[in-house]
Formats: structure tokens, sequence, C-alpha cells
């Protein structure tokens, strides 16, 4: 029976999501010990004497912990849309970035940096922009009558192309001892800048967009069958292509506005999902979740420690990434 | 009432209005245990106009209708309830088993958020067991032979539990032995109240059970009726532009459907 198996996988790699997350939170410049970290955490809930320093508690509360919210968020949410947007697509070569989120995410991030000092203003242009471009692609393939999913694709590359010539634009006028560099950094990705506060605006958006995807998952079965199969099992392919398109494209837009663009993450991890529960969906949505939660955050880890500068998050799942998928493809050739 | 399916005057045109239409102001109807085959040459439009009766595709112009019902006005839900479409097979990307595929076909029965349960795996087995396919059940579908795959793709429509089951060229990827048992099959389920729509490109499949031929030819029906009225030499001559000998061949039974070459 494959029931139990699912169970247990999803039950390991839940406890590996809470490994994973607590060493998260004992790594950095101070190292912090398991037992302060999770009584400073409970003192929140409840009262007990502090025995720590008001400085570790301040680096728990307001650096690492929401930094460990915002990777396990972003690691879900950009694994759950890849996956979803894989089977829509049916094409496991796709990313949650195909329909141009990415390029007009970068593109709005920019723009608000040259405008603009602050990061909320450069938070809400991202994510303006990100939605933008695939409302435009979403338009834009419209106005051809074929085959809608293969021209929504065609269409996202040439909205994503066009952004990121403007993009370049921008970086080329901008000032090139403050606001290139800002635009540049911000491009390679991290997830330095996020505090509480965003994630009080994010979190929720990222919850009802990955609830909505998971409720939807079977039909997601369905409809990597093909549109035409879809509709002749029933399936209202319009309806539940727009659901999956518009979650994973705020997904993806509200993750670029918090964390900059981080790459490989919506492509590579449902591939270990596939690799770990087979290609259902039913399964393949919840692994991929937590395998790219625990992975960002892994990922997260490795790169404000590994050097005395913290490395750009994007730059280490594409050195990561890159490599691996390679070795899967040829691991995994006879299917997906 | 007994009536199915009814078309009225439905043209259709790929494209933008200027392409000729595929077939213009078609009409007919069928009935409960009708085995309908449509014959005709390529590119006659036979898949266009099975998708037409299952609303894949709008036809431009007139309406079908599903017990009674026009077929525009239903969800597609509704029409997979009592209809299941056998597509010309196209492989799938992933390669879930067999049975899941075969399960699929529950999707229209599901609330829409809820995942086949036990109830459905059943069902999917029962019909897997109908086709003989069991033994493929676990297979990934993607590493099965283009035979196995159609015989997957009945088994999902059937699994549907519908009472219309349309066929866009079920025999396209069988060998002779698999053709021929597919068709029995396929008769089987008519002669137990299944009304069948099926495409062929072979005339000889409509003397295996069909209870009416329709033979399409520019855009129009050029013939319908009975096998035996329908399927003559001078008909198939006409539709396939090559002569064709059609005798009652004594040890199979049936009449068949040689082209000759004209030297």
């Amino acid at each position: 029976m494959t029931i139990p198996r699912q169970g247990r996988i999803r039950l390991v790699l839940s406890l590996l999501v809470i490994l994973v997350s607590i060493i998260s939170l004992m790594t950095g410049q101070m190292y912090i010990p398991p037992l302060t970290i999770i009584k400073i955490i409970a003192s929140n809930f409840i009262p007990l004497t502090p025995d720590w320093s008001p400085t570790v508690e301040s680096v728990i509360m307001n650096v690492r912990l929401p930094r460990l919210a915002a990777g396990l968020l972003v690691g879900a949410g950009l694994s759950i849309s890849g996956a979803s947007f894989q089977g829509l697509f049916r094409n496991p070569l796709v990313s949650p970035h195909i329909l141009g989120v990415a390029a007009g995410a970068g593109f709005g991030a920019a723009l608000g940096i040259l405008m603009s000092d602050s990061l909320v203003v450069i938070q809400i242009s991202a994510f303006l922009f990100g939605m933008i471009s695939v409302a435009a692609a979403y338009l834009l393939s419209r106005v051809y009558h074929t085959s809608p999913v293969l021209m929504l694709v065609l269409a996202g590359i040439i909205v994503g192309s066009l952004f990121s010539a403007l993009t370049s634009f921008l970086k080329y006028i901008a000032d090139p001892m403050n606001r290139m560099p800002a635009i540049v950094f911000w491009l390679m990705g991290s997830l330095n800048n996020v505090t509480g506060k965003d994630l009080l605006y994010v979190g929720p958006v990222f919850a009802a967009c990955i609830t909505a995807l998971l409720l939807i998952r079977w039909r997601i079965n369905v409809l990597s069958m093909g549109e035409e199969d879809a509709k002749a099992m029933g399936v209202n392919t319009e309806l539940t292509g727009a659901v999956i398109i518009v979650c994973a494209t705020v997904i993806t837009a509200a993750a670029v506005c918090i964390s900059g663009i981080i790459g490989w993450i919506g492509l590579v991890i449902p591939h270990i999902g596939r690799l770990l529960v087979g290609p259902d969906h039913r399964y393949l949505l919840p692994v991929s979740l937590l395998v790219g939660a625990g992975y960002l955050v892994a990922v997260d880890t490795i790169a404000r420690s590994i050097m005395v500068v913290e490395v750009p998050i994007g730059i280490l799942t594409a050195l990561i990434g890159a490599p691996f998928f390679a070795i899967l493809l040829r691991k995994n050739r006879p299917g997906w | 009432m007994t009536e199915r399916i009814r078309v009225e005057d439905i043209s259709f045109t790929y494209g933008s209005g200027t392409a000729a239409p595929v077939f213009e102001s078609l009409s007919f109807s069928i009935s409960k245990g009708d085995l309908v085959c449509f014959l005709g040459p390529n590119g006659t439009g036979k898949s266009t106009l099975l998708k037409c009766l299952n609303g894949l595709l709008k036809p431009e112009k007139g309406s079908v209708y599903l017990y009674g019902k026009k077929i525009s006005t239903l969800s597609r839900s509704e029409i997979a309830v009592t209809t299941g479409f056998v597509p010309q097979s196209q492989t799938s990307t992933f390669p879930f088993p067999v049975r899941d595929v075969v399960i699929m076909g529950r999707t229209p029965h599901l609330p829409l958020f809820s995942s086949p349960g036990k109830k459905e795996r059943q069902i999917a087995d029962e019909v897997m067991e109908m086709v003989g396919i069991t033994h493929l059940a676990d297979k990934p579908c993607t590493m099965i032979s283009g035979g196995e795959w159609q015989l997957t793709l009945i088994a999902r429509a059937l699994t549907q539990q519908p009472e219309i089951l349309i066929l866009d060229e079920p025999t396209s990827h069988l060998d002779m032995g698999n053709q021929l048992k597919v068709l029995k099959f396929v008769q089987g389920l008519a002669q137990s109240g299944l009304t069948v729509v099926m495409a062929s490109h072979f005339p000889d499949h409509a003397f295996l059970g069909s209870s009416r031929v329709a033979v399409l030819k520019d855009g129009n029906i050029f013939a319908m009726g009975s096998p035996d009225e329908v399927v003559t030499e001078a008909v198939l001559e006409k539709t396939y532009g090559v002569k064709v000998n059609v005798s009652y061949f004594e040890e199979a039974g049936r009449k068949v459907c040689v082209p000759v070459i004209d030297n």
C-alpha cells in the first residue's frame, strides 16, 4: 500500500524542516544554544523569567525568526507554485517565473529603487509589476485563438523579455555609485531585509494561495492530461487554470517583493518531490511544499554563514540547483 | 425518451471566417443503444464533429442537444457525467500509474475540492478488469504500448460511468487482434444499452456491430443508414477515390472491404 508510505515521507520531511529551522535559529555571527531559543520563543506565550541577555532575545525575535519565517514561506510558496505550473503546463521544465512575473517584479523593484528610498514603496512596486506582467501575458495570449496554454507561455516569454530589457535600461541610467548596486543586489535575491511587519502582510497572502492550490490539487492531475482531456472529464479548465495562475502568480510576486529574485527553487524542488512520491499532485504538492521550505532555509543559513559577508541567496540556489538538476535529469531519465 | 444526442443544422469553421467550413448544415440524431460509426477520408471533420457532439468545440451555427438540453447551456461536469470521450491518443507527460489515469474518469462525480477515495478506486478497478488491463494497473502510463494506452483511455472514459461513449478512432494504434477485441468490446457496450459514437478509418469496422453508419465527405453527410445500405462499393469508391470490393466473407461471417488497385 502506498498511503502509509506517503504519510511516512511527509512526517520525516516535517521533522527535517523543524530540525533545519532550529539549526538556522542557532547559526549566525552569534551562536545561540537551542534550549535558549525554545525558552525565548516560549516566553512570548507563557511567563518565564529571562536568563538570557536582551541582545540574544532581540537577535532571535527581530532578526532570525522573521528571516526563518520568510525563508519557510518563500521556499514553500515557490515550490508549490512550480509544481502546480509544471502540471498545468504539462512541462516539467517550467518554473513559476515562466509567465514573466519575476521579470515584471524585478522591473518594479528597480523602478522603486530609482524613485524612492522607502522599502515599502519598492516592495509594492515589485508586487504590482509582477502582477501586471502576468496580466499582460494573459491578455496577450487571449489575442490568438489557438492552444491557450502554449500561447500563454509564449506571451509570458515575450512580456518577460520586455521587462528584462526595461530593467537593463533602468540599471543603465541609474546612479552607478548608489542606486545601481542596490538594484543589482536586489535582483540577486536576499532574505536580509525581511521584517516582522512584512510577514504580517505577506503571510496571510501566502497561506491563502497555498491553501487554494492544495485544495484543487487533484484537478491539477486531470489538467496535466491535456486541456481537451480534462474538459472531457468534466473539469472547467478555464476557471481551474485561472485559479492556479492567479495563486502561483500572487505567491511568486509576494515572494519576489520580500526576498528579491530567487531562482531554481520552483523548478528543481518539484523534481525532488517527484523522486520521493511520484507525479501524483495529491502527494507532490504537500511534499514539494515541505522540501522547498526546508531547502530555502538551509540555503539561507549557508548564505549568511559561510563568508564574513552574506552571499546573495539567488546565487547559491543557482550554484547548488543547476548541478543538482543535471544529476537529477540523468538519474530520472525514463520519466518525470 | 430514447433520444440521446440531436444535432440541428450545425456548421463548423476553423480559424476566422474566411476559411472553408469543415462541414455545413449537418443534422441527425442518435438514440439509446445506437452504435454509430462515422467514416470518411482524412480531414473531413470526423474528429471535429465528435468534439462538437460533446461540447469540446462549439459549432459556428446550429446546436447540439444532449438529452434534449442545449449543450452550450451545460457545464463541463454536467456533460461529463453522461458522456465519456476517448480522444485520439496523446501521451501523458507525467508517469502516472495506469490505475491513477483510469481513476481520473471519476472527476465529474467528485465535488470541486475532493480527491478520489476507496469507492472511486474500486470503480476504476472494476472497469480495468472489464477492459482487461488489470495487469497494467501499477505500470507507469508512459511505459506502456500505444495499444495499452488506448485501452487505458477507454477505461478512463468508462470510469465516468457514462451513458454515451464517444470514441475518436479508437483502433488507430492497435494491431489487428486488438482492433477486433476493442470493437467487439464496444459492440458489447452498445448491446448493454450504452450509446456509442465512434469515428473510424476502416469501412470494415462498420460491419462489426454498428447499428448505423454515416459517411462524411466534403463537409456533408454523404450517406447515412444501416451498414448494408451505406457501405457499398459505389459509396466507398466515391468517398475514398479508389475502387473497393465489398463482399461477404464466409469464414468471418460478415462483409469485408478490400481496396482494389486499378492498373
